[in-house]
Parts: structure tokens; C-alpha cells; sequence
């Protein structure tokens, strides 16, 4: 049984000529935690892993696992094994073969990487498929032996990129609870990285958000989903994402703020002081996506299924103080205040009693 | 469209037959007496007398010999020489990296022909005139090995690599424990070509030996055909089969191997 390690970095940089991938991340990963490093394409999350790996070069900044720094030492002294996109196997050896590698790498005796190979095959359901060629397993099947691989390295950090998206959305669904039983059950310290949020938010404990070189938000999954940080955070985070609009289209006059409004906190009321216009009406079953057109803008709004709401009609609609997020529009970044000019929003407080919505992230 | 296959059945069976007809007079004489050399009668009285004429007025066994030295020699080399150059191309970059590998590529465009006076001369300097290690020693750095190692190199995925260096490959295990297995038809295709190419390579094992210590078995045989006392072509034939007949049976026995390594190397 291994203990995790906590991971630190400290302002690190990473180009690529002129460009810039990193652009000073500053985190600490806490020890046996499950961490998913969450960012579209392109945001720098797998470069960050591959640097916490060691499979790349920093080009200024530190690197610490377990308190100590590991900058300049090799993947094979971090104390780390990964698990890749697109698993990594070694398509020449069969599947106990590959599952220890690493241990025959390491020239470890013949009786102990059989019983970790043991321990492993019987921990993942492979035992049937040690001898097969890694070309003969499913897409699950091949992501097992991966972990396989990763297990039976007796490593503290566990890295992942992106490690379930080429499997189909139901294994998904069970891997997603797969590994992170595993992690429980090993009590490592997972380095996730995904560009899926379903994932993020379903798996960890820490959410980091990355976008563009910078990490936006660090949080718990609640946390990030009821009080984003930033716009881009708050726009992210959330299926259907949050819908935004300019505070003078709610007849606001603070043209230096952005009003965030997730979908399932607008709700419909007569005495409701947004006025607004049934734009586009989107059946989704259980729920119903209308949009609202308010002023010349657009804000989202979730409601029962059986509404018989068409494009056209005017509307009035509330919402809580507590669920109205307020951005600086220029920087992005989320005000703490509500100022003096919003109350008008939430005259009709009186009418029904809120209770606390329910998350819409799940898939 | 089934005279257009006509025309192609008949043109292959044309073409094979062309390759066929001095492989099959070199058996019929082989395999018969002198008197039979240019009458064709299907009652002809087999012998292998020829074989052992031809065995016993040459040293063929020792040719034999240094064929074989010649050859599993420039292999190994090859392997070696080539395995290591063209990781290093694939994997690593290094300074005067795409200069060197062009340089290598223009070795390609050069027949080695060209070089067999440049190549005697240092062969020559070197003292190794007459000996194996001459006849094999140009061709070790073989810009083909490289070219073709490196193209096979580039394709295995560079998540392999990095999986390997996680697992604490050093880069020659991962040289060792990834690439090479991966490239194995490729190594099996190259090694075909090279075996073959310098078995029936001549011009040069001619000049650059002369004894029979070394010399390879094309050259020895060259110069039992040129006999003072007339061609017999039965006994010339049946050395000539001797000779070839290793790759012959080898290319029958693993035929299917062969095209299979060749069609996964891409070599055509």
C-alpha cells in the first residue's frame, strides 16, 4: 500500500519558442486527494501533467512532489507512473508482459512481479486476458490493463491524461467509478486531466480550471459550480452553460458589470422583474430550454418539460440574490458585492419561498 | 474487361517463363550428362555427377565458407550501424541533424560502382586488401539501412517512448525493448535485401581479393567457368546451382514470410 505525495508548482513557464503553453502556474496538488486538471483544448492542462511527469522540459519554475524538488530528475525518479490517451500498451507484448514492463525494467525477482501481477490481474478482471495481444481487447479492456500497469509500479502519484476519452459514453460511465474507487482504495495522489467537465466534476476532490497558459479557478466541484471565480470559470462549468448578459439589458444602469444567471435559477414569475421575450423553445424531455430575450440579450432558462411556452411571448421572470453572479466586465473577474443598483431585481422577493436548485451538470 | 485479363494472364506466364528458361536449362544440364548440353530428349539419363565433378575442381566448400562469413558480417554490422544512426535521426535532435541526414540520403542517389576505385584505395591504406573485412566494409554504413530503419522508427508512437521512460527505460531499453520489436519486419525485410544483395554481389569481391581464402563464392565461381580447357557447360551449370541454391531453397521454404515483411515494411 502506498501513501500519496503532494505535488507543488511554483510559477512555472513553458514555451515553445515564441509561444507561450504555461504562463506561470502556481499549485499545490494536496496529498492522496484526486485532482482533475480541467481546461478546454489547447489550455495547457496536458502540458502542465507531462511536466509533473517529466516527460517535458520546464522553461522556468519548480517542480516539487513529496516536499522535495524534482525539477531536473528523471519521469523514473518522480515517483510517478501515467497513464496515457491512448493507453500506451505495447502492441509486441502480451498483456501480463505488459502490465509488468516496468518491474522487468527494474529487474525486480521473478516471484514478486508474478504475485503483483497476480494481485493486479485479479484487482482489474483481467485474469482471462494475460496472454492475449493488446490488439485483442476491447478499448475498456486495453484501459484496464493500463491502470494494470500504473498499479503494480507501487507508485505514490498516479498521472492521467484524458485517459477514458476513446472509450463510449456508457464504459465511460463505469470507468469514471472504476478509477476512482481505485484511488480511494490505494489512497494515491491522482493528477486527472480532462477536457470533459462531466468527468471533473463527477471524480474529484479538487477541481483545477485551466484556460489559455493560466489556471482560472482552484476549487472543490461545488464550489467552482455555485461561486466561479471568473466569467470564463462561470461560463465553463455547467450544462447548459450560465447565461450572461450586460447588467443595463436587466435595466440595470452599471455598464462596467457583466450579470451571470445560471439557467435553472431563473424561474418563471409574474411579479418577477425581468421582463423578457420567449425567444427560441428547445424540448429536452424532463426539462425545457428557453431562451429569454431581455433587451437585445440572451439569458438561458430551464424549466418543467410540459411548459407550453412558444417563441413570442412576453415573460417575466426572478431570481434570487443568491444566484446572481457578478463579473467586472473588463477583467472578468467576480465581484464579492452586490451594489445598491441590483435591488430592484429582487423586489418581489415576497412571492414564493426558493429552494435550493439542483445541479444541472449531470449528463 | 476479360481480354483486358486475358492480355495480363498471358503477358505474367510470358514473363515468368522468360525468368524461368535460364533457371531451367542450368537444371537440365545439371542434371545430365555432357552429351545432353544442347539435345533435349526427355529420357535422358539422370546423374549427379556433374555436382561432384564440379565440388572436387574447385574449393567451393571454402568459398561457401567465406560467403557465409561475408554476409552474416555485413549484417550484423548493418544492424548495428544502422539500428543506432537511424534512432538517433528519428528521436534526438542534434545539432547538423537534417545536414547529416541529407548527406546520407545522397549517399542513396550514388551507384557504388562509382566509388570502387575511391573504395580500393582506402581499403588499401587500411592494409586489408585480400581480405573479407575489405569486401564488406563499404557497405556497412548503408544509407538504405538508415533511410528505411528511420522511417519505421518515426512511425512507432511517441506515447510508447514516453510510457517506457515513465517505467525508467534508460534509451537504449527503450531502443532495445520498444523500437527494435516493433520494427521487426522491418529488420527481417532489410536483412533480406542485404543477404541477398551481397551473396550475388561481384564487381566488387573481384577486385578486391584474390585468393581463395577469401574470395565469395560468385567470384570463385566466375573463375572456375573461365576454364583454359573449354566451357562444359553441364558441370558450370551444376556449380552454378550450388551457389545459388541456399537463397533459392531459403526464398521457397519462407516465401510467405518474406512477402508478408516486405508488404508490413513497405518496401516494394
Amino acid at each position: 500500500m502506498t501513501t500519496g505525495k503532494s505535488i507543488t508548482l511554483n510559477a512555472l513557464r513553458k514555451s515553445w519558442g515564441d509561444t507561450d503553453t504555461l504562463k506561470g502556474i502556481d499549485l499545490t496538488i494536496p496529498a492522496g486527494q484526486f485532482t482533475t486538471i480541467l481546461g478546454p483544448s489547447g489550455c495547457g492542462k496536458s502540458t502542465t501533467l507531462r511536466i509533473i511527469a517529466g516527460l517535458e522540459e520546464v522553461t522556468s519554475g519548480t517542480v516539487q512532489i513529496g516536499g522535495e524538488d524534482v525539477t531536473n530528475r528523471p519521469s523514473s525518479a518522480r515517483d510517478i507512473a501515467m497513464v496515457f490517451q491512448s493507453y500506451a500498451l505495447f502492441p509486441h507484448l502480451s498483456v501480463a508482459e505488459n502490465i509488468i514492463f516496468g518491474l522487468r525494467v527494474r529487474r525486480m525477482p521473478r516471484a514478486e512481479r508474478d504475485r503483483k501481477l497476480a494481485q493486479a490481474a485479479d484487482m482489474l478482471g483481467l485474469g482471462q486476458l494475460l496472454d492475449r495481444k493488446p490488439s485483442q481487447l476491447s478499448g475498456g479492456q486495453q484501459q484496464r490493463v493500463a491502470l494494470g500497469r500504473a498499479i503494480v509500479a507501487d507508485k505514490s502519484i498516479f498521472l492521467m491524461d484524458e485517459p477514458l476519452s476513446n472509450l463510449d459514453a456508457k464504459l465511460r460511465a463505469e470507468m469514471r467509478e472504476e478509477i476512482r474507487d481505485l484511488q480511494k482504495r490505494l489512497g494515491v495522489t491522482m493528477v486527472y486531466v480532462t477536457h470533459d467537465q462531466v468527468e471533473a466534476v463527477t471524480m474529484a476532490d479538487q477541481i483545477v480550471l485551466m484556460n489559455q497558459g493560466q489556471i482560472e479557478q482552484v476549487a472543490s466541484p461545488r464550489q467552482i459550480y455555485s461561486t466561479p471565480e471568473t466569467l470564463f470559470t462561470a461560463k465553463f462549468i455547467g450544462t447548459p452553460p450560465m447565461g450572461t448578459c450586460a447588467a443595463p439589458a436587466l435595466g440595470i444602469a452599471r455598464d462596467d458589470i457583466t450579470v451571470g444567471i445560471r439557467p435553472e435559477a431563473l424561474k418563471l414569475d409574474n411579479a418577477g422583474a425581468i421582463k423578457a421575450t420567449v425567444g427560441r423553445v428547445e424540448y429536452l424531455g424532463a426539462d425545457a430550454m428557453i431562451d429569454c430575450v431581455v433587451a437585445d440579450q440572451t439569458l438561458a432558462c430551464r424549466l418543467p418539460g410540459q411548459t407550453d411556452l412558444t417563441p413570442g411571448t412576453a415573460i417575466s421572470l426572478r431570481v434570487g440574490p443568491e444566484d446572481l453572479h457578478l463579473f467586472d466586465r473588463d477583467t472578468g473577474q467576480r465581484r464579492a458585492d452586490v451594489p445598491a443598483e441590483f435591488a430592484p431585481l429582487f423586489a418581489s422577493q415576497d412571492t414564493a419561498p426558493q429552494g435550493p436548485h439542483t445541479s444541472s451538470i449531470e449528463r | 474487361m476479360t481480354y483486358d485479363r486475358l492480355l495480363n494472364t498471358a503477358a505474367a506466364w510470358m514473363l515468368a517463363l522468360f525468368w524461368l528458361l535460364p533457371l531451367a536449362y542450368a537444371v537440365w544440364t545439371a542434371f545430365h550428362p555432357a552429351a545432353y548440353e544442347t539435345r533435349f530428349d526427355l529420357l535422358a539419363p539422370l546423374t549427379l555427377q556433374n555436382f561432384a565433378q564440379a565440388w572436387s575442381e574447385a574449393p567451393f566448400a571454402r568459398y561457401f565458407l567465406n560467403t557465409m562469413i561475408l554476409v552474416t558480417g555485413i549484417v550484423a554490422a548493418q544492424f548495428t550501424l544502422c539500428t543506432f544512426a537511424a534512432f538517433a535521426f528519428a528521436r534526438f535532435t542534434f545539432p547538423g541533424k537534417s545536414i547529416m541526414f541529407a548527406l546520407v540520403l545522397m549517399q542513396l542517389l550514388i551507384m557504388p560502382d562509382i566509388l570502387i576505385v575511391e573504395n580500393y584505395r582506402t581499403m588499401s591504406q587500411l592494409g586489408l586488401i585480400d581480405t573479407i573485412a575489405a569486401i564488406g566494409l563499404p557497405y556497412v554504413a548503408s544509407a538504405f539501412g538508415i533511410f528505411l530503419l528511420r522511417q519505421t522508427f518515426m512511425t512507432v508512437p511517441k506515447e510508447l517512448d514516453d510510457a517506457a521512460r515513465v517505467e525508467g527505460c534508460s534509451y537504449l531499453g527503450i531502443l532495445w525493448r520498444v523500437y527494435i520489436p516493433l520494427a521487426k519486419p522491418t529488420f527481417l525485410a532489410y536483412g533480406l535485401v542485404s543477404v541477398s544483395h551481397h551473396w550475388n554481389n561481384f564487381v566488387w569481391p573481384l577486385i578486391v581479393t584474390n585468393s581463395v581464402e577469401t574470395r565469395p563464392l560468385t567470384v570463385g565461381l566466375s573463375i572456375f567457368a573461365v576454364t583454359d580447357s573449354g566451357i562444359q557447360w553441364s558441370i558450370i551449370n551444376a556449380a552454378t546451382l550450388m551457389t545459388s541454391g541456399p537463397l533459392l531453397i531459403a526464398f521457397l521454404l519462407f516465401q510467405r514470410q518474406f512477402v508478408q515483411s516486405f508488404m508490413r515494411a513497405g518496401i516494394k
